[in-house]
């Protein structure tokens, strides 16, 4: 009866049933089975009114959707282009770094790709940059921004795994300066051999005139680091600074969004997606809690150690194991799901659990572009009206890349804890 | 039909209006708090009355999700389904899927009361006097919401495809 009821729940989440309510029902099930009562799961889901960071989540997700939907995009492209896009490779460079620091704020939900990738791909054809490396660059960059401040999967880690969101998102860094580094150099090999007819000049005029439209966009995420590591805000207070200071810039200051008009639209889409997160969070709870009583981590820690006996050798099947996670879940089911399980299986193998996060993160960034079912793959080709095949094609290079610094990250600790020692 | 459509439509639009109250709110309540803090007069209610007003947004955008197709899925077969050009299957899971999403949720939704009583009988007074059992009845009413739109999505997916 238990295996058929937990081969229906499996169907039921292949065949593409929310993971909220297979959640739900797969806790509620195995209340059943074990006797416990089903209030159980309301009060795991009840528990989460009293987790304090919890407001981080819906005040950065909103100023993430306020600043994609405003001009910000326009005005960080045109001073990254006013600074280095007359440099060979700078335009493909900048974009990198642009659609990171944009991924940290609307955390992964494809708006890197749909808000800037719009403005990104004609510009690096423009440029001469070839239409794959182009396609491959902006598919790419919607989930670059992972690893720095302030990503919600970062915040959304830290909740779950019990680890200082400040500690992460520190941790983060160094990380995250890897990748770009990486993908950089490739830029630089590929920055095109024929001038574009796009490549400008520099001009201090322009380049300062670019500055000063964008100069509050580029400091907030200096302004968030230095609020929360300064000592004078904790992560949840600079999340309402941020989105109060977002939605000021762009209603008040810039007069890109109106108030009345587009911020209420704005709330509706970055509370649906915040809602779809929060749910999976409340309903997972119960899952994972019934598994850590019944002690199923230990259980696999221990039918793993007979094969498994090195700390090096968990890390290489970890990761194989998150690749696959990546390529089929989503990062937010993904944390609130298997971290859980994860976390005391590397503890016993003496993983440090923020070189954990920096593992789990990693991963989940190449899941975004991994074929065949990669998410980034499918905005991508809406938004560029691509084939996927193509799309296959194009982000090829970026994840093999990806794995080079996957590699680089999982097997030099030190990268991820540099600020822990 | 059309008055579960206009049901459907009422719970989509009032959950929207109140998503922006509650964000604001939020946003409002969360800058007082730290202030007040600053100026060492801090109110303990704002703590808790924060936390649920994003317990309150996780259901609200939960049922505003429903309508917009922004829930987390694994859709390996639909994606499979679309490539293949499998269009007859792919209405078909359009009717199974939410019709099994409303039936799934109506059980946490029914276990819920049992956990609202306990509350009411052991929880306590959370801010402006609220009790913790009245609060708790989010849960039930949020899973209850969105049952009604999955089952509203199922049918409308069903006359749809009738239709063509």
């Amino acid at each position: 009866m238990i295996i058929l009821t937990t081969l229906g729940i499996i169907s039921l989440a292949l065949l593409g049933v929310p993971l909220f309510a297979i959640l739900t029902l797969g806790a509620l099930c195995a209340f059943s089975f074990s006797g416990i009562p089903l209030s159980a799961l309301p009060l795991e889901i009840y528990r989460v009114a009293s987790w304090p960071t919890l407001t981080a989540i819906p005040l950065f997700a909103l100023a993430g959707h306020l600043l994609a939907n405003s001009k910000s995009p326009e005005r960080i492209l045109r001073v990254a282009q006013a600074s280095l896009g007359h440099l060979p490779g700078g335009l493909a460079i900048l974009a990198l770094a642009v659609c990171a620091l944009f991924t940290a704020f609307t955390g992964a939900s494809g708006i890197t790709i749909v808000a800037l990738g719009g403005l990104l791909y004609p510009m690096l054809k423009a440029h001469g940059y070839s239409e794959n490396f182009s396609l491959g660059l902006v598919t790419t960059s919607g989930s670059l921004g992972l690893l720095f401040p302030p990503a919600l999967p970062i915040i959304l880690y830290g909740i779950v795994a019990r680890v200082d969101i400040d500690r992460l998102f520190l941790a983060g860094i160094v990380p995250g300066c890897l990748i770009l580094g990486i993908l950089s150099l490739y830029a630089l090999k590929n920055r095109p051999t024929i001038q574009g007819p796009g490549r400008d000049s520099f001009e201090i005029g322009e380049f300062f005139s670019a500055l000063r439209a964008s100069v509050f966009e580029l400091l907030l995420p200096v302004a968030i680091l230095v609020a929360i590591y300064g000592g004078y805000t904790t992560v949840t207070e600079a999340a309402s600074f941020t989105a109060f200071a977002v939605l000021v810039l762009v209603c008040f200051i810039r007069k890109d969004l109106s108030l009345t008009r587009d911020v209420p639209r704005l709330v509706g889409e970055s509370m649906a997606l915040v809602g779809a997160i929060l749910l999976i969070l409340c309903c997972a709870l119960g899952l994972t809690n019934y598994f850590i009583d019944e002690e199923i981590p230990t259980r696999i820690f221990h039918a793993a150690r007979e094969v498994i006996t090195h700390k090096y050798l968990f890390l290489l099947f970890l990761n194989i194991f998150l690749l696959l996670v990546g390529a089929v879940m989503d990062i937010f089911s993904a944390i609130v799901v298997v971290v859980p399980l994860i976390l005391p299986i590397a503890a016993e193998f003496g993983v440090h659990p923020i070189h954990l996060a920096m593992i789990f993160l990693t991963n989940m960034e190449i899941g975004f572009i991994t074929p065949p079912i990669g998410i980034n793959l499918f905005i991508s080709s809406a938004t560029f009206k691509a084939p996927v095949a193509r799309l296959y094609r194009a982000s090829f290079p970026y994840v093999v890349l990806l794995l080079v610094a996957l590699l680089l990250i999982t097997y030099i600790p030190t990268l991820s804890l540099l600020w822990e020692q | 039909m059309k008055l579960l459509a206009l049901l459907d439509k009422a719970i989509d639009c009032s959950s929207r209006h109140l998503l922006v109250l509650s964000v604001f709110s939020l946003l409002f309540f969360s800058l007082a708090g730290i202030v007040l803090r600053w100026w060492n007069m801090p109110l303990p209610w704002i703590d808790p009355l924060t936390r649920h007003l994003v317990f309150l947004s996780a259901f609200l955008g939960g049922c505003v999700a429903v309508g917009s197709g922004r829930h987390i899925t694994i859709d390996i077969l639909e994606r499979h389904l679309e490539s293949a050009g499998k269009h007859r299957q792919i209405k078909i899971l359009g009717c199974f899927l939410p019709l099994a999403t409303s039936l799934i949720l109506l059980w946490p939704a029914f276990s819920s009361l049992a956990f609202i009583r306990m509350e009411l009988t052991y929880g306590k007074e959370v801010f402006w006097g609220i009790h913790s059992g009245f609060l708790a009845a989010l849960i039930p009413l949020g899973f209850s919401l969105m049952a009604y739109r999955f089952f509203f999505l199922s049918l409308h997916s069903f006359f749809a495809n009738r239709n063509t």
